[in-house]
C-alpha cells in the first residue's frame, strides 16, 4: 500500500469516524423539555384564595391565574375535605373523580365561593369521612383544635391543548388561627426599578410609568429588594430564565433573540407553619410587559 | 375370591413387569465414545517439550464420532497448540451412544506428546470407560499426571499412542432428570456473547422466559416472577448478588466458571428457597501442566488471574483478582456519584486419590454505588445510594465410591453486609444490615438398579442478621433477625424404554421470627420420547421461598413464598447442531403480602379509592406464556441462538381487582449469534426486543399551587412504557505475542444508541409531552486480554 493510499484510507476513516459521532449525537439527544418557567401553552401559575386559613361560617372566593395562548376564562370549581383515605399524592385527584368528597356546595351565582359549615356536627362528620370511622369524637375535637380540618380546592378549565387541572390547600380551624399576609415585593429588572401599582397591586409598573425595553438577547438580573422575602416565582411567555445561584431572589433572564411583547408574572408565596399536617400557602402576584426591540 | 387372595399374584404381575422393565433398560446401556483413529503430527523444529507434556482438549463429538470442536483447556504455547487443535479436528471416534443410540458428547481429552510416564494406565476410553449418565454423569476427578523428571526431547514423531481420553467422560445431553427445562452453557460460549463484555453470567439474560431487566442490573424477571424470586447459586449455595452494580460483570472471574445452568422453572430437588427459577454456576479448577496467568484490560476494569499446580498435579492452586477504575473518570463528570466494585477469589484443589478430591473456594466482593443529595453533578456529602460486600467460603468434598455411588459434601461459611443510604438534614442516614450466613450440603447418587438412579440429599442454610439504622441524630436499636432452614430431599429417576420419570419430594423444616413449619415440595418431571429427535416433557412441583430479610427486618410478619410451576415442552433436536424447544408455562404464587406495594403489581393506583388494601399475605399472582428457542450448539467456531418468549403475568388478591404485574413484558425477542471467521477474528452480535413495562396512564397533570409543582392525573387502565430494541456487538481479534496468546475485542452495547424505555417516560413538566427516558446508551469498550 502506498503512502497516499494509506493516507486517503485513513482520511476516510476519520470521516466515516466523525459523520458516525454526528448521527450519534443527533440520535441520542432529543430537543430539551421548556424550563417550568416558561409560558409557552396555557396553564395555571397559582390559585388565590381571599382566605386560606378559615372559621366555621366564613366565606372563602377563589381566583384562578392562568396565562398562555388558548386560556380558559370560565373554570369549574370543587372543595372538599382531603380524602386521606386514599394514597399520598393523589387527594386531588381524587377530589376531582370522586364525587361523595365534595361536600362543599359552590354558593349559588359565585362560582369559586363557598361557604364554611357553622355547626360542629357536620364538621365532626367530614372528619369521619377523612380519617375513617375509628376514631372517636374526643380525640377528633381534640385533634380538631390542635390541626383543623384539610380542606382541597380543585379547579378545573377547557383549553385548546386539553383540560387544565390546579388544587389549593385551605384550613378550617376553631382554634381562631390566622394567616398572615403576603404582597410582591419591589425588585430590580435590569436597570429599572418595578413595583405593583398603588391602583392595581396585580399589575407591576416602574415609579416613573415608562414601559420596560430590553435588547434582543439582552441577559439580564431579576433581583428582588428587601428582607425576610417570600418564595418567589418567575414566568413569562418568552426569553429564557436560567437557574439561579442558589438564591431565589437573583434570577437571570436572557430576552428572545426577535423583537416583541413578552409577558411577565412574579408570584409571591408564604406559607402558613404548622406543627402537623401539610401546609398552607398565601399568594399574591403581578404581572407586568417587557418590549424586546 | 376374597380380595387378600388378589394379592399375591399382583405382587408377582408387577415384579415381572418392573423386572422386564429393568433388563429393557439394562439392554440399552449407555456407552463412552470410543477412539478409532488420531493423524500423527510432527514437533516443529526447535521446540523442546519435558517428559509427559500434554495438551488437555475439550472435545464436542457429533452423533457420527466426528470431532466438530475443540478447545484447549490447558496448552503448551501457540504453535504447538494449534498442531495439536488440527490433530483432534481429524480425530474419528465411535459415537458415544445413550440408550442404544447415537448422541453429541463432550470429551476431556489429554494430547499427551512427550512418552507416558511410567505407572501411567492405558486409555479408559478404549472399552472402559466409566459408565454414562446422561445429562448429570459426574466428571470424575482428574488422574494426577505424575511426571518422570527425565530431561526435555527435540523435534521428534509423536505417536499416537501418546494420548487418552481423560476419565470422566461426559455426554451434556440436553436433558436433566428432574429439571424439566435446562439450558446450559460452557467455556467459550460463556465469554463471547455480545453485550456481556466477556462476562459469562450474563448470557442468561438472553435466554427464553427471562425479560428485559431495567438498566442491564443484573437480577433476573423470570416467567413473570419478581427479582428476588430467581436465585443465584455458587455450588450449591445461595449468594445475594451475582453481578456487580453500573452494569458491571459478575462476581467472579470467568476462568473459575465451568458451566453455568439455567433453570426458568421447574428446577431439580436438590435445590429450593426459590419460587421461581435459579441460575446455578458450577466452578473448576483442573491443575495445569504448567503455571498458568491471565490479565483483562478494558476501559473500565482489570482483572488478573494466576493458577500453579503442586505435588506432581494433584493439587492446584488459584488466585483472581479485579477492581473498576470508574472512579476517576466520573469524578471529572460528575462528581456527585461514586461508583466502584472489586472483587478477589482464592482456590484450593488437591486430588488425594482418583476417587477423594477436596476443594477449598473463598471469594469477596464489594460494591458502592451512591449519588448527592444535589444531584448527580454536584459533589455533596449527603448522599442516597447502596454499599454491598460479602464474601464466603466453600468447601467441597467429592467422594466417587464403587458401583456407581457418588458422594459430595460440601460446607460453607459467608459474611453480607449492605449500607442503604439516604440524605437526612444535615448528614447521610445509614440503614446496615450485617450478618453471618452458614450452610451444609451432602448429596448422595446410585445407580439402584437398571434404568433407576435415587438421589437424596441434605441442604440446611442459617442466617443470622442484625440491622442497625440512623433516623436524624438517633441511633435506632439494633433488629437481630435469625433464619433456619433445614431440608432433606428424595428423588427417584426412572427410564422404561421411552419414558423417563423423576419423582420425589423436598422437606424444608424453616424457622424465623413465630414461623416454625415444614414445607413440602413434591416435584415431577417426565419425559416421554415421542420420535428419535422428538420429547415432550412435562413437569410439575411446589417451590417455597422465604421472605427477604430486609422486608423482616423493617417489621413484617411475612410467611414463605409458594409458587406452583407447571410446564409442557416440546424438544426438538434436527440433527447436526441445532435443537429447538417450545415450553408453554402456567405458574400460580401464594402467600404474596400484599400491603402497601410490597407486591408489584398492587402498588395503588392514583386517584383510586377501590385500593387492594388486603388482610396482609393473602397476595396471589399467576404468570403464563410460551417460550421458544432455537439453538445452534457450538461447532466449528460457530454458535447461537434466537428466542421468544409471550407472556402475561398477573397479581390480585381474593377479592380485589387483576393488574398487571410491574415488570410483565408481553414480548421478549432474542438473537445472539458469535462466529469465529478466521483464525485470527470472531465475530458477535446480540439483539433484544422487549415489550415496554405497565405503567401509570398519565391523560393529564394537576398542578399543586401550594408546593407549586405538577402531579400526574392518571386514570386506569394502565399504560405501557416505551418498548426497548438494542444491538450489541463485538469484535476479537486473537494472535500470539511471544508466550502470551492475546484476545484484543471491541465491545459495543446499544449500537444505535436507542433510547430504550428502562426507565419508563420523561415527561415534560406539566406532563403535556413524553418521550423515553432512555437507558444504557452506546456504551463500547476496548480490551485486551492475555493468557500465559
Amino acid at each position: 500500500m502506498s503512502v497516499r493510499t494509506a493516507m486517503l484510507s485513513c482520511r476516510r476513516a476519520r470521516i466515516a469516524c466523525a459523520v458516525a459521532s454526528a448521527f450519534l449525537l443527533i440520535v441520542s439527544c432529543g430537543a430539551p423539555y421548556p424550563a417550568p418557567n416558561t409560558v409557552d401553552r396555557a396553564r395555571f401559575l397559582t390559585v388565590l384564595a381571599d382566605r386560606v386559613v378559615l372559621s366555621p361560617g366564613e366565606i372563602v372566593t377563589l381566583r384562578a391565574l392562568v396565562a398562555g395562548r388558548g386560556a380558559p376564562s370560565t373554570f369549574e370549581w370543587r372543595l372538599c375535605v382531603v380524602p386521606y383515605l386514599v394514597p399520598a399524592g393523589t387527594q386531588a385527584q381524587a377530589c376531582f373523580d370522586t364525587p361523595e368528597f365534595n361536600v362543599f356546595p359552590a354558593l349559588e351565582g359565585e362560582r369559586g365561593t363557598f361557604r364554611m359549615p357553622d355547626d360542629m356536627d357536620t364538621i365532626i362528620r367530614w372528619v369521619f369521612m377523612s380519617y375513617g370511622r375509628n376514631t372517636s369524637p374526643a380525640a377528633i375535637l381534640s385533634s380538631l383544635e390542635r390541626n383543623g380540618l384539610d380542606l382541597l380546592v380543585v379547579v378545573r378549565g377547557e383549553s385548546p391543548s386539553g383540560t387544565l387541572r390546579a388544587s389549593k390547600r385551605l384550613l378550617l380551624t376553631i382554634s381562631g388561627m390566622r394567616a398572615p399576609r403576603v404582597a410582591v415585593p419591589p425588585f430590580r429588572f435590569g436597570e429599572a426599578r418595578l413595583q405593583p401599582s398603588a391602583s392595581d397591586p396585580e399589575r407591576c409598573v416602574r415609579a416613573d410609568g415608562a414601559p420596560t425595553i430590553v435588547a434582543p438577547g439582552q441577559r439580564l438580573m431579576i433581583e428582588a429588594e428587601g428582607m425576610d422575602l417570600p418564595r418567589l416565582s418567575h414566568f413569562a411567555d418568552g426569553g429564557v430564565f436560567e437557574p439561579g445561584d442558589n438564591r431565589p431572589d437573583l434570577v437571570p433572564w436572557t430576552a428572545p433573540a426577535t423583537p416583541g411583547h413578552v409577558s411577565h408574572w412574579l408570584v409571591a408565596q408564604r406559607n402558613v407553619s404548622r406543627e402537623n399536617g401539610p401546609g398552607v400557602s398565601v399568594v399574591a402576584f403581578c404581572a407586568f410587559d417587557v418590549e424586546v426591540r | 375370591m376374597s380380595a387378600p387372595a388378589f394379592r399375591r399374584p399382583r405382587a408377582l404381575a408387577s415384579l415381572v413387569f418392573v423386572g422386564t422393565l429393568a433388563w429393557q433398560a439394562a439392554a440399552r446401556a449407555d456407552t463412552p465414545p470410543v477412539l478409532r483413529s488420531m493423524p500423527e503430527i510432527s514437533a516443529p523444529a526447535g521446540v523442546s517439550l519435558p517428559a509427559g507434556a500434554s495438551v488437555r482438549l475439550l472435545l464436542t463429538l457429533d452423533e457420527t464420532g466426528a470431532v466438530v470442536d475443540v478447545q484447549v483447556l490447558d496448552g503448551l504455547g501457540a504453535s504447538i497448540d494449534a498442531l495439536v487443535v488440527e490433530a483432534a479436528r481429524r480425530m474419528r471416534f465411535e459415537p458415544a451412544t445413550r440408550e442404544g443410540r447415537p448422541v453429541r458428547a463432550r470429551v476431556r481429552f489429554r494430547y499427551r506428546l512427550g512418552p507416558a510416564p511410567t505407572g501411567d494406565r492405558p486409555s479408559p476410553a478404549l472399552g472402559r470407560g466409566p459408565a454414562l449418565s446422561p445429562g448429570t454423569a459426574p466428571e470424575a476427578p482428574e488422574r494426577p499426571d505424575r511426571r518422570s523428571g527425565s530431561g526435555p526431547r527435540r523435534g521428534r514423531t509423536l505417536a499416537a499412542t501418546d494420548r487418552w481420553l481423560e476419565p470422566g467422560v461426559t455426554v451434556r445431553g440436553r436433558f436433566e432428570p428432574g429439571a424439566a427445562t435446562r439450558e446450559s452453557f460452557h467455556a467459550e460460549e460463556l465469554t463471547t456473547v455480545p453485550g456481556t463484555f466477556g462476562e459469562p453470567l450474563r448470557v442468561v439474560a438472553s435466554m427464553p422466559g427471562v425479560g428485559r431487566t431495567p438498566l442491564g442490573a443484573g437480577f433476573f424477571l423470570v416467567r413473570g416472577a419478581s427479582f428476588e424470586n430467581t436465585g443465584f447459586i455458587v455450588d450449591g449455595f445461595p449468594i445475594l448478588n451475582l453481578y456487580h452494580f453500573g452494569a458491571g460483570p459478575s462476581v467472579l472471574a470467568p476462568n473459575f466458571v465451568s458451566q453455568l445452568d439455567f433453570y426458568p422453572g421447574n428446577y431439580p430437588l436438590a435445590y429450593g428457597r426459590f419460587s421461581a427459577g435459579i441460575v446455578h454456576v458450577r466452578t473448576d479448577q483442573r491443575p495445569p501442566s504448567r503455571p498458568r496467568a491471565d490479565f483483562s484490560v478494558d476501559l473500565f476494569r482489570a482483572s488478573a488471574y494466576g493458577a500453579v499446580g503442586f505435588d506432581g498435579g494433584r493439587g492446584v492452586i488459584a488466585l483472581a483478582g479485579r477492581r473498576s477504575y470508574y472512579d476517576p473518570f466520573l469524578r471529572a463528570l460528575a462528581p456527585g456519584i461514586d461508583l466502584n466494585f472489586g472483587d478477589a477469589q482464592l482456590r484450593l484443589e488437591y486430588s488425594f486419590s482418583e476417587r477423594l478430591r477436596l476443594t477449598v473456594f473463598t471469594f469477596a466482593s464489594t460494591d458502592t454505588f451512591t449519588v448527592g443529595s444535589l444531584g448527580p453533578f454536584i459533589a455533596d456529602e449527603r448522599r442516597s445510594g447502596l454499599r454491598y460486600s460479602f464474601w464466603r467460603g466453600i468447601s467441597r468434598v467429592e467422594i466417587h465410591l464403587p458401583r456407581s455411588v457418588r458422594a459430595e459434601w460440601s460446607g460453607m461459611v459467608g459474611h453480607d453486609h449492605v449500607e442503604v443510604l439516604s440524605p437526612g438534614d444535615r448528614r447521610t442516614e445509614v440503614a446496615t444490615l450485617s450478618g453471618n450466613v452458614v450452610g451444609q450440603r451432602l448429596a448422595v447418587r446410585l445407580v439402584t438398579a437398571p434404568g433407576m438412579t435415587t438421589s437424596a440429599g441434605i441442604d440446611m442454610l442459617a442466617q443470622a442478621y442484625q440491622v442497625t439504622a440512623t433516623e436524624g441524630s438517633d441511633t435506632v436499636d439494633p433488629t437481630q433477625l435469625t433464619q433456619l432452614s433445614l431440608a432433606g430431599y428424595l428423588e427417584e429417576v426412572l427410564r422404561v424404554g421411552r419414558f423417563e420419570v423423576t419423582t420425589g419430594l423436598r422437606l424444608d423444616h424453616v424457622r424465623y421470627q413465630t414461623i416454625d413449619r415444614t414445607l413440602a415440595d413434591p416435584r415431577a418431571v417426565a419425559r416421554v420420547r415421542l420420535h428419535d429427535r422428538v420429547t415432550a416433557v412435562l413437569g410439575s412441583g411446589v417451590f417455597h421461598q422465604l421472605p427477604n430479610a430486609l422486608l423482616m427486618v423493617a417489621g413484617f410478619q411475612l410467611p414463605p413464598q409458594r409458587a406452583w410451576q407447571n410446564s409442557l415442552g416440546i424438544e426438538v433436536g434436527f440433527g447436526g447442531h441445532f435443537d429447538a424447544r417450545v415450553t408453554g408455562f402456567f405458574n400460580y404464587l401464594f402467600d404474596l403480602p400484599d400491603r402497601g406495594s410490597l407486591v408489584p403489581g398492587l402498588t395503588p393506583r392514583a386517584g383510586s379509592i377501590t385500593l387492594p388494601t388486603g388482610s396482609g399475605f393473602s397476595g396471589q399472582g399467576r404468570a403464563y406464556g410460551l417460550e421458544w428457542m432455537l439453538r445452534r450448539r457450538l461447532e466449528r467456531g460457530l454458535y447461537g441462538w434466537v428466542t421468544y418468549t409471550l407472556s402475561r403475568s398477573e397479581r390480585f388478591t381474593p377479592e380485589g381487582p387483576v393488574a398487571l404485574f410491574n415488570y410483565d413484558q408481553t414480548h421478549v425477542f432474542n438473537l445472539a449469534l458469535s462466529w469465529r471467521v478466521s483464525e485470527h477474528w470472531r465475530l458477535g452480535a446480540r439483539f433484544q426486543y422487549a415489550t415496554g413495562t405497565p405503567t401509570a396512564n398519565v391523560t393529564g397533570a394537576i398542578y399543586d399551587a401550594d408546593r407549586r409543582a405538577f402531579g400526574a392525573y392518571i386514570v386506569d387502565p394502565t399504560d405501557r412504557n416505551p418498548p426497548s430494541h438494542q444491538l450489541d456487538l463485538r469484535v476479537d481479534y486473537l494472535f500470539t505475542a511471544g508466550p502470551l496468546r492475546m484476545n484484543a475485542f471491541l465491545d459495543v452495547i446499544n449500537v444505535y444508541n436507542n433510547q430504550n424505555g428502562d426507565l419508563g417516560w420523561l415527561y415534560r413538566f406539566d406532563y403535556a409531552e413524553r418521550r423515553p427516558m432512555g437507558s444504557l446508551p452506546i456504551l463500547p469498550t476496548i480490551g485486551l486480554r492475555g493468557e500465559l
